[in-house]
Order: C-alpha cells, then sequence, then structure tokens
C-alpha cells in the first residue's frame, strides 16, 4: 500500500520538478541560480525517480553510457563555447567583444552566450550527479 | 565591544560551527562521522562568505529595470559559493564512494579498527 | 595569440582530458601516445612563456575581456612560467612510462586513469598562472579531487584507506585556505592578489587579521604540502599509490602547493611584512623540523615507497625553508630544489617501481640486495638520484645546500647552516646502505624479461647535466626571485 501511494505521488510530481529544474537552468541571466543548481534540481529528480521506483527502471531509461557520454559532453561544450571568442579573433570566453549580440536586458534570449554555456552545465550537473549515485548504491 | 560582537553575529555563528565540525573530525573515529564532519566545516565557510557580502538595507541583487538607484546587495559572494557548493558535493561523493569501498574491504567503518587490521598485516 | 597561449594549454589539456575516456576503447595506445604529446607540447609552450616572460616582462591576460579587478587575471611571470615548465616536463616523462605500467589495466580504469593526470596538470598550470584569489581556490580543489582519484586507483586495501585519509585532511586544508580567502575578500573587497595586498598595506588593519589570514593559509597550504607537523597523510598516500602516480605526487603536486603558498604570501604581505608577522620564523622551525622529523623517520623504514615518502617530507621541508629564509638566494635555492627534487624523486619513483615489480610486488628494502647486475641501467639512473639527494658536490643537490647554508649565515639565523648539515648526514645515512646493496649485495642470478624503464632515462640524463651546469638555470631562478619579492 505505501508503495502505490509513493508510485502515484512521484510520478504526479516529478514532471514538475524537472520544469522547475530546466525553469531554473534556462533563467540564470536573470535570477538566482543558473547552470549549477538547475542541474542540480534534474539530478536530484533522476535521484528519486531510483529511490521510488527501483535502479533497475532507471537504467533502462539512462543506462551507464549515456550519462558517461553526457558528464564529458558537458564540459566539451563548455570549452567550446570558450573557444568561440578566441576563434573570433579575442580572448577566450569572450561574450560582447567578440560580436555575439546581447539583445535587450531582462528579455529570456538575452546576454549572449551565457544561455548557452547555462544550458552545458545544467546537462553535465545532472548527468553527474546520476553517475555519482549509480556508483554509491551498484554492488560492484 | 560586546555591541560589535553582537553586531557582527552571522561572522560569530560561522566561526563556532567551523570549530564544531573541525572538532568532529577530529574526535570521532566513525568514518562516516568525519565525514559529515567535514562537510559541516565547509558549510561554516560558505556562510562566513555569503554573509560578508551583505549589504545593510539592500535588495536582492536582481536589477530592476525601472528604477536606476536602489541599493543591492552584493552578488559576487553568492556566485562564488555556488561554486563552492559543488566543489563541496563532489569531495563528499568521492569519499563517500571511499567509504563504501573501505567497508567492503576491511570489514568496518571504524578508524581504530581499521589501524588495527592494518597494523596486523604488515606485522 | 601570444596573451591567449597560457588559456589555451589548460583548456587544450582539460579537453583532451574529457575526451580520452571515448576513445581509449578501441584507440588504446593512440590514447596513451596522445596525452603524452600533448604534455609534451605544454612543455614546449612553457617554455616560449618563461622566454618571453624573462625577456619583456610578464604576460597578464584578462579572462572574458574583464579587466582585473572586476574580472579574472592571468598573470605568467618568470616565477609561474619557470614552475609550468618544471611540471609539464616531468609529468609528459612520467606519462611515457604509464603505458608499461599500465599493461595489464582494463581499458576504462586506462581511460579514466588519462583523465585525472591531465585533469590534474591543467588544474596545477591553472593554479600557478592564476591571479585571481578564488580561481585559485577551484584549481586547488580540482588538483586535489584528481589527486585523491590518482591514490585510489590501486585495488588493495590500504589505497582505499589512505586515500580517504588524504582527503579528509586535504579538505580540512581547503577549508581553512577557503577561511583566509573569505576574510581577506572581506576586509579587503578585493579578490586579485594585486588590488587586496595594497589594500592591506593601506587600510589601517588590526594587525591581528593580517596574522589570522596569515596563519589560516599557512595551516591549510600547509596541510596540503606536507609541512610538520601536517603531513599525517604523506606516507600512507604516496606509498599506496601506483608508480607513476607516486612519482607525480612526491615530485610535482606537493611542491606546486608550497610554490602557490610562497606566491600567496610574497603576494599579500610582501617580504618585509612577512617578517614583521612572525610567520617567517614559523615557516622556518615547521621547515627545520620537517627536515629532521622526515630524515629521522625515513631511516627507520623496511618499505621502500614509505621512506621515499618519508624523504619527501624531509625535501619540502627544503623548499619551505628556503621561503622563509626570504631573500633572492633563499628563494632561489627554493625554487632550485623545486626543479631538482621532483626530478630525482619521479627517478627514484620510477627505477624503484622496477625493482618491487621484479620481486613480485614485495616493497621490501632487502628486495633491492644485488640488483645492480640484474637491472644495470635503472639502478645507474636510482644511483645518481640518490648521491644528488645526499647532496654531493658535482651532483645536483649541492647548489641547494650551497644556497641555503650561505643564505642562513648571512641572515644571521645561525642554527639554518646546522640543520642543512645534520640533514645532509641523516640522507647519507639512509640512501648510501641501499646504494651498497645494490651493487655489492647478493642475490640468485635469473634472467630479467623486461629491463626497459620508459622515461627513466630523460629524467637522469636533465638531472645529471643539472648538476654539473647549474649556473644558467640560477640566474633565471634568481631573477624569478627578485620577481617574487618585489
Amino acid at each position: 500500500m505505501p508503495d502505490m501511494i509513493l508510485r502515484e505521488i512521484t510520478s504526479l510530481l516529478l514532471p514538475f520538478i524537472q520544469m522547475y529544474g530546466i525553469y531554473v537552468v534556462m533563467h540564470g541571466h536573470l535570477s538566482p541560480g543558473g547552470g549549477f543548481a538547475g542541474g542540480m534540481i534534474l539530478g536530484v529528480s533522476l535521484i528519486l525517480y531510483i529511490l521510488v521506483f527501483g535502479l533497475d527502471s532507471c537504467l533502462r531509461k539512462v543506462p551507464h553510457r549515456l550519462s558517461s557520454f553526457l558528464e564529458s559532453f558537458g564540459t566539451l561544450w563548455y570549452a567550446a563555447v570558450g573557444l568561440v571568442g578566441l576563434l573570433r579573433g579575442t580572448s577566450f570566453l569572450m561574450n560582447k567583444g567578440a560580436g555575439i549580440d546581447l539583445g535587450t536586458p531582462g528579455e529570456l534570449f538575452s546576454s549572449g552566450l551565457i544561455v548557452v554555456i547555462t544550458i552545458g552545465v545544467g546537462i553535465k550537473v545532472a548527468s553527474t550527479m546520476l553517475s555519482l549515485f549509480y556508483t554509491l548504491v551498484e554492488e560492484d | 565591544m560586546v555591541d560589535k560582537l553582537i553586531g557582527n553575529y552571522p561572522y560569530l555563528i560561522a566561526a563556532l560551527i567551523f570549530a564544531v565540525g573541525c572538532y568532529t573530525v577530529l574526535s570521532h573515529s566513525n568514518l562516516m562521522r568525519k565525514v559529515i564532519g567535514i562537510n559541516v566545516m565547509e558549510t561554516a565557510v560558505f556562510l562566513f562568505f555569503v554573509a560578508s557580502g551583505n549589504v545593510l538595507g539592500g535588495q536582492p541583487p536582481i536589477i530592476d529595470l525601472n528604477n536606476s538607484d536602489v541599493i543591492y546587495v552584493n552578488p559576487l559572494p553568492s556566485a562564488l559559493i555556488l561554486t563552492g557548493i559543488v566543489v563541496s558535493v563532489s569531495v563528499t561523493a568521492l569519499a563517500l564512494g571511499l567509504v563504501v569501498r573501505i567497508h567492503r574491504q576491511f570489514g568496518t567503518i571504524d578508524a581504530d579498527e581499521i589501524t588495527e587490521i592494518r597494523s596486523n598485516d604488515n606485522a | 595569440m601570444l596573451d591567449n597561449l597560457p588559456v589555451i594549454i589548460v583548456v587544450s589539456l582539460l579537453m583532451t582530458g574529457f575526451l580520452a575516456p571515448l576513445f581509449v576503447g578501441k584507440f588504446r595506445r593512440t590514447t596513451q601516445v596522445v596525452a603524452g604529446m600533448l604534455t609534451l607540447a605544454a612543455a614546449g609552450a612553457s617554455a616560449v612563456l618563461l622566454y618571453r616572460a624573462l625577456n619583456t616582462g610578464p604576460v597578464y591576460t584578462a579572462l572574458g575581456g574583464w579587466e582585473a579587478p572586476w574580472g579574472i587575471e592571468v598573470v605568467v611571470t618568470p616565477l609561474s612560467a619557470f614552475i609550468m615548465l618544471v611540471l609539464t616536463t616531468i609529468v609528459s616523462l612520467v606519462m611515457f612510462y604509464m603505458p608499461h605500467e599500465q599493461e595489464d589495466w582494463p581499458n576504462q580504469k586506462v581511460g579514466w586513469y588519462i583523465t585525472l593526470v591531465l585533469l590534474l596538470t591543467a588544474a596545477l598550470l591553472g593554479l600557478t598562472m592564476s591571479n585571481d584569489l578564488f580561481n585559485m581556490y577551484v584549481f586547488l580543489e580540482v588538483s586535489a579531487l584528481a589527486s585523491f582519484g590518482i591514490v585510489a586507483a590501486k585495488k588493495d586495501r590500504n589505497a582505499g584507506d589512505a586515500a580517504l585519509k588524504y582527503l579528509v585532511l586535504a579538505t580540512i586544508g581547503s577549508g581553512f585556505v577557503l577561511f583566509a580567502i573569505g576574510i581577506t575578500y572581506a576586509v579587503t573587497g578585493y579578490l586579485n592578489l594585486g588590488f587586496a595586498s595594497q589594500a592591506l598595506a593601506e587600510g589601517q588593519f588590526h594587525p591581528i587579521i593580517t596574522w589570522i589570514i596569515a596563519t589560516f593559509f599557512l595551516v591549510g597550504f600547509g596541510i596540503k604540502a606536507g609541512l610538520f607537523p601536517l603531513h599525517v597523510w604523506l606516507p600512507d598516500a604516496h606509498s599506496s599509490a601506483p608508480t607513476s602516480a607516486s612519482a607525480l605526487l612526491s615530485g610535482v603536486v606537493v611542491k606546486v602547493y608550497a610554490v602557490v603558498m610562497a606566491r600567496v604570501f610574497f603576494g599579500l604581505f610582501g617580504g618585509a611584512g612577512l617578517e614583521a608577522l612572525g610567520i617567517s620564523s614559523l615557516i622556518r622551525i615547521a621547515a627545520s623540523l620537517s627536515i629532521l622529523a622526515g630524515s629521522a623517520f625515513a631511516l627507520v623504514q623496511t618499505d621502500i615507497k614509505r621512506m621515499l615518502a618519508y624523504s619527501t617530507v624531509a625535501q619540502v621541508g627544503y623548499i619551505f625553508l628556503g621561503f622563509g629564509l626570504g631573500g633572492v638566494y633563499g628563494v632561489a635555492a627554493a625554487l632550485y630544489h623545486v626543479f631538482i627534487h621532483g626530478l630525482m624523486k619521479s627517478t627514484l619513483f620510477l627505477s624503484s617501481g622496477k625493482v618491487v615489480e621484479l620481486r613480485g610486488g614485495s616493497r621490501d628494502i632487502s628486495g633491492f640486495n644485488g640488483v645492480g647486475k640484474l637491472l644495470p641501467i635503472p639502478m645507474a639512473a636510482f644511483t645518481l638520484a640518490a648521491l644528488s639527494m645526499v647532496g654531493l658536490p658535482i651532483l645536483a643537490g649541492f647548489a641547494t645546500k650551497w644556497y641555503l647554508f650561505d643564505a642562513g649565515l648571512s641572515a644571521g639565523i645561525y642554527w639554518v647552516p646546522v640543520v642543512v648539515i645534520i640533514s645532509s648526514l641523516l640522507n647519507a645515512a639512509y640512501f648510501l646502505p641501499i646504494v651498497w646493496r645494490v651493487w655489492f649485495g647478493e642475490t640468485e642470478a635469473h634472467e630479467v624479461s623486461n629491463r626497459r624503464v620508459p622515461g627513466l632515462i630523460p629524467l637522469a640524463l636533465i638531472l645529471a647535466v643539472v648538476g654539473l651546469i647549474p649556473g644558467p638555470i640560477l640566474r633565471v631562478l634568481e631573477e624569478a626571485a627578485v620577481w617574487l619579492i618585489s
């Protein structure tokens, strides 16, 4: 009985938790939070899924190879965005000086490359938290 | 002097928590308590950092585009501490992984017993 | 382009580090070679930066185009460039040894180990070149995490326990460093070293504040660099790690932390300020205790790797003693010792690793009996490095002891030369018996299948050359020392 209550409530809540995590990531330049906090919320939502529904069902959805790949992918994304500045002739991690259009402050798609970097950081933190949890919970 | 001490209470509390964390790491022999102790220590340092960025009477540091002479709280320490928290989480995760591995290899997570097992190994 | 070279070095090492596990499955040998080549290229780039820094002055780069104090600044002084060159050279030579050690490791483990070593190198490079306190803290933590990983690489039980002990103590150290950074920021409002030191000098702060900042930095960095009495994690961690990891940890990592501590101290307070605070004499006392205690503990060890680890504690004491003496000669002696001890310790660890492998994994010193006939070239390198550690005249270690002796006499601190002499005698007492055993001991003769120790010969050659001709390097270091102190 308690098991069924947990499952029903979690399956109702999880989409909202993940939506909130994505909101925090996307609004990193407008409100507190940003990549780290949003990525952690996403990662914790996946850990909640493991705790309620079991390790195997999460392994079916996000296998080891995918989470390892996402980890490396997130770091390479960050480095690639940094290199955009270098390729345009100015220094590393340049935003305005590299000629990226900044848009009007307060809008969602403003401030140039900051949104792109934040999304990369969010993906990386979420996948890292999931990998860490896999390592801690598995038997060997 | 006492009113200066009371006026700066965040720093005092941060120093106190730091001392408590340090004592926890050094005095308990259970490895899990040591890991919790280092977490408490790091939390105290974060508290110190964030408290130092506070400006009395300041607003949260989200720019209000309509009026331009509002005093904002310093946002820099909060951004630094976000990075610090992530580092602390990684270190704790690594420490917990090592504790699990030690438990599997030694059968105990008490530091004194582990020292005894290791000295029996080497004897 | 040259302005961005420091950042390019660090970023390329990081990116390759994260690409390695993806490619190691099918292209294992290629990945190892590429990683080694990349660190060699980084060494070349550091040499270029050193040349530029010596001739035209330090290279300042502002990340993201934001100028200091609002942005993060990266500066390459002669000191930073020299440390970067030493670091990348030793890492690249050890990386050429790694495939030999990793022959029977599974693919995935090789991949992650290469990631950790490249991450460690990138973080140490970033640590030496950064001019911003919080940036230094982030790189400090990244390098610490990478080194926890490489200590825990072996499967046996002592490795896990050693890694956890190292982790707990190093995190306490990082906590102290972060607290000191926090107090500096709260008091001065700047995180940039240059601006913060100006604010500390001009603002009329109660002296206890600067004293607290200095002490917290000393304890924090002292735990990570292995200063007595905060060195207790070092013997376990450095002896339980795989051979290449021990060579990197003893030879490179603890030194860089010591140099960064000196950079923060001299940068924030200046040489005269340190003397006034009494921190210099505290460092001198702790360093001398390190030297004597480390050598004394090394004498009684029967496990070769633990003995080499205690010897590292003693040698790091020399480096701290040089920084504590201040002045051009003291600092130049410390930096020279950073260079040659890196070479000596890596040579010792790599050649001892070959002997341990020969004896089936036993690390006991009696395994060294008569090995000179079985493994002539590795043991010749071992002898060269051991005699350099003792400090015989035409070999590398002599210049450090001479400079420290000189600096101590001219500063009027007469117990420093006494400590240097006693420690040389102690070094001889634990190294010479092993050298004797190697060449004149008895062992049953049997054929050794694989005598190669890749990467050992370049290390030993550089050591011999530096020992014979220390002049040019000492000139460079004296100039670097002048930059540090002013």
